[in-house]
C-alpha cells in the first residue's frame, strides 16, 4: 500500500479479511512473513508504536466506545498518549468537527445511533492523527443512513489517509484506487474497482456479488451507474431518444 | 401459524429515569405461511416488537396472539418450541464441542429419542448446506458457517414459525444469497417467517409482505409494491430507479415492480416499447 491510497478488501467469510486486518495493527502476529509499516516498524514487534500510526475502526459500533460522554471517548487515545491538555482539547475539537459531531460534547454515548456511535469512534481514532485508517466493516451494522452518514465521512478523507476498507457491500468501494480480493486465506486479486465489477467470471470464482444497481444497469445493456438517479436518468434518455427518433 | 400484535406498547425501565417507551401502539398481522418483513432504522423497535412474538418481552399493554390465543396464557417452553427465534449474531451463543453437539441441544431438552434427534439434526444441518460440518468444532467455523449452524439449532425445534432477526448481518454477498435460499425453502414448507432487515434489497427479494417501522410505530405496512412506492426513502434500489424513470418519463410508465427480475422486465419494456 502507498501512502494516501484507498484499497478495498473484499472476500467471502472466511477469506482472511479480519486475520489481515488485525495482522497490521498487530492484535495477530504472522506465523511467518513480515509487516512493515511507515518503512520500518513491525506490528508484531511494537504494537504499540504501530497504533499511533494506525487507526482502526470495528464492525460493531458498541464496541468502539468507552466512556460515558463523547467528548471523553474521543479524548480516551491521546490520554493514553499522554498528550498536553491544550493541545488534546484542540485536537479532540478537531477530530470532532471532521466527522461532524460539534455539539455532541457532553451527549451519552449510550444514546447515540449507530451511524453516531461510529462516528464518534471514528472521531476518537483521527484525534490521534494517525496516517493509516483500517476499516474492519465499519457499516454492517448500521441502517442505511447509518451507513451514509460514516461513508461521507470516510470520503472526506480519501487521499488524506492512507486508507484500508474491508466490506461486504462492493457499492462502497466505487472510488477506491484499487481492490484486494481475499479468497482462502491467499489474495485472488488486486484490481480496479470497474474491472473487478465487470469481469462476471472473476466475481463469480470469488462468491462477490455486484451491488443492485450494477447488476440492474448490466442487465439493462447499460454502463455501470452509481446511482439510482444516474441510472434512471441514462434510461430516460435512451427512451427518449428512440421515441423522438 | 398465525402472529397477530394488538395494541402492543412497550416501555422499557418504567418508572425510572430511564424510561423509554420503544413500541407505541403498534398492531400487525403475520399471515399463516407467509414472508413478512420488518424494515426501518435503528431503535425504530423492530427487534423490540419481535421479541414479544416469543414472549422474551411481555408487552407493557396490548396483546400478541398465537393462532388467536394470548401468548401470556401459553406455558413459555411450548410458545418457544412454536416461534423460533433467531437472534442477531446468533453465533455467539454456539456453546458444544462439535456443531451436531451444539444442534442437538434443543432438541434433546424436548425428550426426543435419539434417533429422531439425530434426524433432525441431520436433516436441519443438510438443508442448511452445513451438514458436512457436523463433527467440527463450531468456533473454527467462517462467519457465515456459524450463523447457519445457529440457524440449524432453532430449526431443529421443529418450530412452526420462525422470527430472523437481521439475519444476513457481516456475511458476503454469495452466502447471504443463499441464506435467502434458505429462507425460500421454509416458505415452501408452510413456515411462517418474520425476517428483520437493514437490507432493503434482501427484504424485498422474499418478503410477501412489509412493514415499515420508525420511532415505535408502524409507519406503513402491506404489500411491498405499496410501501416501497409509497415511502421511496425507505426503499430497494430497484424501486428508486423504477419510481425515477417514471417521474423522469410519465407517471407510472414503469409500474411497481419491485423484485430484481420484475423491475429487469418494467425497464426493458418501457426501452423497448414502441414509440
Amino acid at each position: 500500500m502507498r501512502a494516501g491510497e484507498y484499497i478495498g478488501v473484499v472476500g467471502e467469510n472466511g477469506g482472511g479479511k479480519s486475520t489481515l486486518v488485525r495482522i497490521l495493527n498487530g492484535l495477530l502476529k504472522p506465523e511467518s512473513g513480515d509487516v512493515r509499516i511507515l518503512g520500518g516498524l513491525d506490528p508484531a514487534v511494537e504494537p504499540f508504536e504501530v497504533r499511533k500510526h494506525v487507526g482502526m475502526l470495528f464492525q460493531n459500533p458498541d464496541n468502539g466506545l468507552v466512556s460515558p460522554f463523547v467528548e471523553d471517548d474521543v479524548a480516551f487515545g491521546l490520554e493514553n498518549l499522554g498528550v498536553e491538555r491544550d493541545e488534546m482539547r484542540e485536537r479532540v475539537r478537531d477530530a470532532m468537527r471532521s466527522v461532524g459531531l460539534e455539539g455532541y460534547e457532553r451527549r451519552e454515548t449510550h444514546t447515540l445511533s449507530g451511524g453516531e456511535k461510529q462516528r464518534v469512534a471514528l472521531a476518537g481514532i483521527l484525534a490521534v492523527e494517525p496516517d493509516i485508517l483500517i476499516l474492519d466493516e465499519p457499516t454492517s451494522m448500521l441502517d442505511a443512513s447509518g451507513r451514509r452518514e460514516v461513508l461521507e465521512r470516510l470520503d472526506v478523507l480519501r487521499g488524506k489517509k492512507t486508507i484500508l476498507h474491508a466490506t461486504h457491500h462492493l457499492e462502497e468501494l466505487f472510488d477506491a484506487d484499487r481492490i484486494l480480493v481475499l479468497k482462502n486465506g491467499e489474495l485472488a486479486a488486486d484490481i480496479p474497482p470497474e474491472r473487478l465489477f465487470s469481469d462476471g467470471g472473476l466475481m463469480r470464482k470469488n462468491r462477490l456479488v455486484a451491488p443492485t444497481l450494477l447488476r440492474l444497469a448490466e442487465s439493462l445493456g447499460i454502463p455501470p451507474r452509481r446511482s439510482a438517479d444516474e441510472l434512471a436518468a441514462e434510461i430516460s434518455n435512451r427512451v427518449r431518444a428512440r421515441t423522438s427518433g | 401459524m398465525r402472529i397477530e400484535v394488538k395494541n402492543l406498547r412497550h416501555v422499557y425501565s418504567p418508572g425510572t429515569d430511564f424510561a423509554f417507551e420503544a413500541l407505541r401502539d403498534v398492531s400487525l398481522t403475520v399471515e399463516a405461511g407467509e414472508v413478512f418483513g420488518i424494515v426501518g432504522g435503528t431503535g425504530s423497535g423492530k427487534s423490540t416488537l419481535v421479541s414479544h412474538m416469543n414472549l422474551l418481552l411481555e408487552p407493557t399493554s396490548g396483546e400478541v396472539l398465537i393462532d388467536g390465543v394470548d401468548a401470556r396464557t401459553m406455558k413459555k417452553s411450548v410458545l418457544r418450541r412454536r416461534v423460533g427465534l433467531v437472534f442477531q449474531f446468533p453465533e455467539s451463543a454456539l456453546f458444544a464441542p462439535t456443531v451436531e453437539e451444539d444442534v442437538a441441544f434443543g432438541p434433546e431438552r424436548l425428550g426426543l429419542d435419539e434417533d429422531e434427534v439425530r434426524k433432525r439434526v441431520e436433516g436441519t444441518l443438510g438443508m442448511l448446506g452445513v451438514g458436512h460440518l457436523a463433527p467440527r468444532s463450531p468456533h473454527a467455523l467462517s462467519g457465515g458457517e456459524k450463523r447457519r449452524v445457529a440457524m440449524a439449532g432453532v430449526l431443529a425445534m421443529g418450530p412452526e414459525a420462525i422470527i430472523l432477526d437481521e439475519p444476513t448481518a457481516g456475511l458476503d454477498p454469495a452466502t447471504r444469497e443463499e441464506l435467502l435460499n434458505v429462507v425460500r425453502g421454509l416458505k415452501e414448507s408452510g413456515m411462517s417467517i418474520v425476517i428483520v432487515s437493514h437490507d432493503l434489497d434482501e427484504i424485498s427479494e422474499v418478503s410477501d409482505r412489509v412493514c415499515l417501522m420508525e420511532g415505535g410505530s408502524v409507519k406503513a405496512a402491506g404489500k411491498p409494491s405499496d410501501v416501497f412506492y409509497e415511502h421511496p426513502e425507505n426503499a430497494p434500489g430497484t424501486v428508486r430507479v423504477a419510481l425515477a424513470v417514471s417521474e423522469r418519463l410519465f407517471p407510472d410508465t414503469v409500474g411497481r415492480p419491485v423484485r430484481f427480475s420484475e423491475t429487469v422486465e418494467a425497464l426493458e419494456r418501457v426501452m423497448r416499447r414502441n414509440p
